[in-house]
């Protein structure tokens, strides 16, 4: 008896329908307030929104191959961004020159980022590994500081709030960030090698893919975008606290994952993140341009996330199924 | 013995158990000084610069006062002071006073009445309410209404020193701009109770209020979005505390507003920076000492400690430079620590409290 396969014929979505799924959204948010919100076409007002999604979206396009390689998202965002504020701010404080605090914070943050890569390589829970190491870097910063307010004192480090020909410095790092790191996972083998991780960790391994080189890079590159965080919060207000980013942990998830990226990887780009960041920010600006209690701008934020993910993924189904 | 009296047993037994734990503070100890018994303290995390000084004070004071002092630290959260109370509670340890700040006062009301039942409970920070006063034997901390009012003179000095400078108002009496605590919280609505009560004869215009800026990140982040749908509309700002106030000034200065010059800001309490006042673009603040207000409440628990009752219903402590000495009298049912204003370089300058000058309580 022969067995004869059959090929059921293939349906193509087109490549430009997922990412116009993401971005879209963006587009018809800015068209919507503009509409209904007099003032937020106003220059000064468009500057705001993307100063506000810089930050966010510089952290969430750094989480972006985390995410592609199939580690999910990390929770010690707000702590590890904060660590890198701190220790800017301190050791400015403390004279040292701008350069190598920098060079310090950078390579810091990466040293961290990357131990904690090779915790997960090994096999422990990455969101379980993040939460712990975000609880432990909280909690060592809070001790050193003992909860005082940490400045630059009179050094002159205020370039984090200032721009250049006239675009702030935070938006042009946003932008150029996302190109680099856009560019690095569409056409370097490390960037496909992460998103064929997420997509598929059995076959990657079985094409001699180092599963624990990707996922320690993913970390690396992550920390990178959390130490320039820091570094820009700490340039722009010269003082910093343990409790500094409050929110970061859930906006950069935020705008991940209404950008379109699957949480459970293979699936996704920075410039989505970017864009879902983006999105989250014009949201926000509407919501507080047309008074919105921050209690119910948390609860629509929280709704719009939970609506991206919710279609997205009912979308990736239907895909599959096809 | 039938279970109706088994049960009425174990009714007469608490309820004499309860008695007699009332009647013993209602005794004294007839002096202030602890003789190493214990005290134990619910406050917030001292990785929070205003938590952080309270229990350095507190600390400082108990250790003057020879009561070895306990901290259990919130990370802002009543549940974890939930957890917290019964913990104290199943360790057994009998304290001489509990120092009981609630995150969420409507919600620790059950850990007031718990907590009742192990000692005398001197509430901080967090006016007791009807419902939690059955269970507290004292208020110790900030009167709000008086750091409202003492704002409100401050923001009156500004529209004064803004006329001298030859502002020209969006108004009769200058439009302002409201940054204030989150939405609902006691702190925020009682201090514009008393901010509204001293400028009630000439009222500022306000123009709007945008509520959660309590930190520089959190006053950037709505600042910069407020402040562009008010830009041209507003003189002044009132700021819940100077790190909020030092995010909104980073989000003024990027819509190309002057603060200092093109607009006045007083901010409700010192938290952070003080270089902002210093240099200008604060007009002025209150100086809230927390070292203070958790030094006072060590002194309102040893003084009931010592006469097992209340005297009187408030005390409000003068701002003095060095710390007063502490009497035998009773504490009163409000014990209101000092505050007081600083307005400019001059201002910060010269505030010293309790000991501890402008920076030491704000910023350090």
């Amino acid at each position: 008896m022969s067995a004869e396969l059959s090929v059921a014929p293939a349906r193509h979505r087109p490549d430009w329908l997922l990412p116009a799924l993401t971005l879209g959204p963006a587009v018809a948010g800015i068209i919507i307030a503009a509409i209904i919100t007099p003032t937020f076409l106003n220059p000064d007002n468009i500057l705001s929104i993307l100063r506000n999604a810089s930050l966010i979206g510089i952290v969430a396009v750094a989480m972006t191959p985390l995410t592609l390689s199939g580690n999910f998202v990390s929770l010690g965002i707000s702590q590890s961004a904060m660590a890198a504020m701190v220790a800017f701010v301190a050791l400015l404080g403390e004279g040292w020159n701008q350069l190598a605090t920098i060079l310090v914070v950078l390579f810091g943050l990466v040293a961290i980022g990357m131990l904690q890569g090779v915790v997960v390589a090994a096999g422990m829970n990455p969101v379980i590994t993040t939460l712990a190491a975000g609880a432990i870097i909280f909690g060592v910063v809070s001790e050193a500081t003992e909860g005082r307010i940490v400045s630059v004192r009179d050094y002159p480090a205020t370039w984090g709030g200032g721009d250049v020909i006239g675009i702030p410095i935070v938006i042009l790092v946003f932008v150029v960030f996302t190109a680099l790191l856009t560019l690095m996972m569409s056409r370097t083998v490390t960037g496909r090698e992460t998103i064929l991780v997420g997509a598929n960790r059995a076959t990657a391994e079985i094409s001699g893919i180092s599963l624990a080189r990707v996922t320690i890079v993913a970390f690396a590159i992550f920390s990178i975008g959390l130490a320039i965080a820091g570094i820009l919060e700490g340039a722009a207000f010269g003082e910093a606290t343990a409790k500094s980013f409050p929110n970061l942990t859930i906006n950069a998830i935020a705008a991940l994952l209404v950008g379109g990226t699957a949480i459970g990887g293979g699936q996704g780009s920075p410039l989505r993140s970017a864009a879902g960041a983006l999105l989250i920010s014009v949201i926000s600006n509407m919501m507080v341009l047309n008074d919105f209690s921050p209690g119910g701008r948390l609860a629509i934020q929280g709704a719009v996330v939970a609506a991206a993910v919710v279609l997205l993924d009912l979308f990736r189904r239907r895909g599959v199924r096809r | 013995m039938t279970p109706f009296k088994k049960i009425a047993a174990v009714f007469c037994a608490t309820a004499l158990s309860l008695s007699l734990s009332v009647a013993s503070f209602a005794e004294g100890t007839g002096k202030v000084e602890g003789d190493g018994k214990d005290l134990v303290m619910f406050t917030i995390t001292a990785s929070n610069v205003y938590g952080a000084n309270q229990i350095k004070g507190a600390e400082a004071e108990a250790k003057k006062l020879g009561y070895k002092l306990t901290v259990y630290q919130n990370n802002f959260s009543q549940p974890e002071q939930d957890q917290q109370v019964q913990q104290l509670i199943a360790s057994g340890i009998k304290p001489a006073a509990i120092i009981f700040w609630p995150w969420v006062a409507d919600a620790a009301i059950n850990d007031a009445r718990l907590l009742a039942k192990l000692a005398p409970v001197i509430q901080l920070t967090q006016e007791p309410n009807e419902k939690s006063w059955p269970f507290v034997q004292a208020y110790s901390g900030a009167n709000q209404i008086l750091i409202g009012e003492t704002l409100g003179r401050t923001m009156l000095k500004a529209r004064e020193a803004a006329k001298a400078a030859g502002m020209k108002f969006k108004s009769d009496n200058g439009k302002l701009l409201v940054f204030q605590h989150p939405a609902g919280e006691k702190t925020g609505t009682e201090r514009m109770k008393g901010f509204m009560a001293v400028t009630k004869d000439a009222p500022f215009d306000i123009i709007h209020t945008e509520f959660g800026a309590n930190s520089p990140e959190s006053g950037y982040e709505i600042g910069s979005q407020v402040i562009p749908k008010f830009k041209g509309q507003f003189d002044f700002l009132f700021v819940s505390n100077q790190q909020a106030a030092n995010g909104i000034i980073r989000a003024l200065k990027d819509n190309g507003i002057a603060p200092g010059k093109d607009v006045y800001i007083v901010s409700g309490d010192c938290s952070g920076s003080l270089e902002a006042v210093k240099n200008g673009e604060t007009f002025g603040t209150g100086i809230q000492p927390a070292a203070v207000e958790g030094a006072l409440a060590v002194r309102t628990a040893a003084k009931f400690i010592a006469n097992g009752k209340i005297e009187g219903d408030v005390i409000q402590m003068e701002v003095e430079a060095g710390a007063p000495a502490i009497t035998n009298a009773p504490p009163a049912k409000l014990n209101y620590m000092p505050h007081a204003p600083a307005i400019g370089a001059d201002g910060v300058a010269a505030t010293k409290i309790w000991g501890y000058n402008a920076d030491e309580i704000c910023a350090s």
